[in-house]
């Protein structure tokens, strides 16, 4: 069988690609992670190992194809994984990104939710307090006194005095009695506005946080692709979750007893 | 990764200081934990860790002699491939056999010293596997480890005894059930898994596989070397070899295959290197495990659900060091076809670190506090 051989082009794609599925990391990085030493591959070693194993599997198989064939195969079936993986790192970029924008809005819609509670509560207390009976009070005394001392100067007998005193008191409690209302209604109208606001926003909030929690979830998965560490446990949206939870359940419990037995004896 | 003697000590120090000081408060922490997965298997020792790093070595631990080889080695003790290479100067453990710890079952016919020696090469063997994981000095080393299907609760309390030194916390699994587990197989399906001492089947369907679902037969990749040994003694008289010459043939060219290259070695013939043709014996060795497998499936099929026997007949998970024959997964389903009616059996991906993923996988998902508790 003539040896396979791969082609320039091909060459270059299989480099491009390596270089960006490669996990980009620092040599401080390393040294954290308690690597002293590393293994580097060189890429013509990459390059040949790959021909050697087409090669290997087509001889071990007793495959005996037209060369050209299978170089036009495998450079197509190449070709479409490296797009196939671009397409995938784009969704990956793309659900990164979201997740980012996600965290934001929530932080922001969380920061806008207090802003209008306290507004709320401020607004609620303003309206519980009213105005002071005592300045009322006064208010009387003071019209009382000026009304007297006007009408006893144009000598204006007593009875009309009180009669003229009290139809001024009937008209001012009238007066605040409508103004109270008038300012009442006001109120109320500005604390449902404000309740309905912060209604709102609690939803959007509910809604950012389911929505950032399943962008984490996709997260984990991406994690879980690079090879980088996990959160630990079996996630809920696991396909076999229940079943695995079981399972997982079932070792820890034989786990525990066989511990149980062994301090027995 | 090769690192010297020297290195293997510092390394070991400084994970044991570190110890003390690490807390479980900050247990949470992704960078403070270190899962592994671990196959400590008879043969091989394979580990998976969540840093990324996976090795597998022999299961071979080696001390100096004597003085001069100690002088001559530099190191108080050698694992693995350095074993195999510098064993003329050095006392070899191989501390498992059938998959256990030698010794620590009720074998009466290990002497009490003997068993002593092989517990601390086991516990120096972990040791050298956790140190091949690089975790980090101060991080948590949470670990899950294969033991055989049928392991005592002796042989399961040894494996605890040699890992809990450098082990934060430990948990010990069916290693045909963490090879499934690592292919997400946990329904109607067969799992076998063959070791250098056992040959482990496990029946998965959905729960935790309980002694009727889990067959341990002794024939394992130990049984293949000596048949293939025996017939070599008998075919070719003349020919002076040795158990590790035998075993590095098998890792070669072991096929089951009616159609190969004539397998040739170049073997000492009264001192002299001479070409010989074991193509015949090795496949007659190889195919000699097949037999006892088949047998044991049909018994783990016959005793299932018979409304789901078929599917289980057709989901057979082949994995382990010794499922690299060449075609042993096809020669399988041929024999089934014969005895049984019928089969499907696929080799794993990665047969010598199925166990140790499926561990690691299992380790990954174990809820922390179920960890903790362990610990």
């Amino acid at each position: 069988m003539v040896p396979l051989v791969m082609t320039r082009s091909l060459a270059r794609n299989l480099f491009h690609m390596l270089r960006g599925a490669a996990e980009k990391t620092t040599v401080e990085g390393l040294k954290k992670r308690g690597l002293r030493t590393v293994s580097v591959l060189n890429f013509r070693d990459v390059q040949m190992i790959i021909v050697r194993s087409i090669e290997n599997t087509l001889q071990r198989r007793g495959l005996d194809f037209d060369q050209s064939d299978i170089q036009d195969e495998v450079r197509h079936e190449f070709l479409s994984l490296i797009r196939e993986r671009d397409v995938l790192q784009g969704t990956v970029d793309a659900l990164l990104r979201e997740k980012g924008e996600l965290a934001e809005n929530r932080s922001a819609l969380a920061t806008e939710l207090d802003k209008a509670t306290l507004e709320y509560e401020n607004a609620q207390s303003s309206s519980e307090a009213g105005d002071s009976d005592q300045e009322i009070a006064a208010l009387m005394k003071r019209i009382a006194s000026e009304v007297i001392a006007t009408q006893s100067a144009a000598g204006v007998k007593p009875q009309l005095t009180d009669t003229t005193l009290s139809l001024v008191q009937a008209a001012l409690q009238d007066h605040l009695q409508t103004m109270g209302q008038q300012s009442e209604n006001g109120q109320q109208t500005n604390l449902n506005q404000l309740q309905r606001r912060i209604e709102k926003l609690k939803r959007k909030l509910h809604e950012t946080e389911h929505m950032l929690e399943r962008a984490r979830a996709n997260g984990v998965g991406i994690e879980r692709l690079s090879g980088e560490s996990v959160d630990p446990g079996v996630k809920h949206n696991d396909p076999d979750f229940e079943v695995k939870k079981e399972l997982l359940g079932e070792i820890f419990r034989l786990n525990v007893e066989l511990r149980q037995l062994l301090n027995k004896n | 990764m090769a690192t010297t003697g020297k290195n293997k000590d510092n390394a070991n120090s400084s994970t044991g200081a570190s110890k003390a000081s690490k807390s479980k408060g900050s247990a949470d922490t992704e960078q403070s934990i270190v899962w592994i997965g671990m196959d400590l298997g008879t043969s091989r020792t394979a580990i998976a860790c969540s840093n990324g790093v996976r090795e597998s070595f022999p299961s071979l631990v080696g001390y100096p002699k004597d003085i001069i080889s100690h002088k001559m080695l530099g190191t108080d003790v050698l694992y693995g491939k350095d074993v195999i290479a510098r064993r003329l100067s050095l006392n070899v453990y191989r501390p498992l056999e059938a998959g256990v710890i030698k010794g620590s079952g009720d074998d009466k016919n290990v002497a009490a010293d003997e068993a002593e020696a092989n517990m601390t090469a086991a516990r120096q063997l972990v040791k050298h596997a956790i140190r091949s994981a690089n975790a980090p000095a101060d991080s948590l080393v949470y670990c899950v480890i294969g033991a055989p299907a049928e392991a005592s609760i002796n042989n399961r309390h040894a494996l605890l005894e040699a890992a809990k030194e450098v082990i934060d916390s430990v948990i010990i699994c069916s290693e045909p059930f963490s090879v499934a587990y690592g292919m997400n197989v946990l329904t109607d399906a067969l799992v076998i898994d063959i070791g250098a001492g056992t040959t482990d089947l496990c029946r998965m369907h959905g729960t935790m596989p309980e002694a009727e679902d889990q067959v341990t037969l002794d024939h394992g990749g130990d049984i293949l070397d000596a048949k293939l040994s025996e017939l070599l003694k008998k075919s070719h008289p003349e020919v002076s070899f040795s158990l590790q010459m035998i075993v590095d043939a098998k890792e070669r060219f072991s096929t089951v295959r009616s159609t190969s290259d004539p397998i040739l070695v170049t073997w000492p013939v009264n001192g002299r290197p001479t070409e010989i043709d074991i193509t015949n014996e090795m496949k007659e060795a190889c195919f000699s495990i097949i037999p006892p497998i088949v047998e044991a499936l049909g018994k783990l099929v016959a005793s299932f659900d018979p409304e789901f026997q078929e599917v289980l007949r057709n989901n057979v998970l082949l994995g382990g060091g010794g499922s690299q024959i060449r075609g042993l997964a096809e020669a399988i389903s041929d024999y089934m076809d014969e005895h049984l009616g019928g089969g499907q059996v696929r080799q794993v991906e990665e047969p010598v670190f199925a166990g140790a993923n499926g561990a690691l996988l299992i380790s990954k998902d174990m809820p922390p506090e179920y960890w903790e508790q362990l610990s």
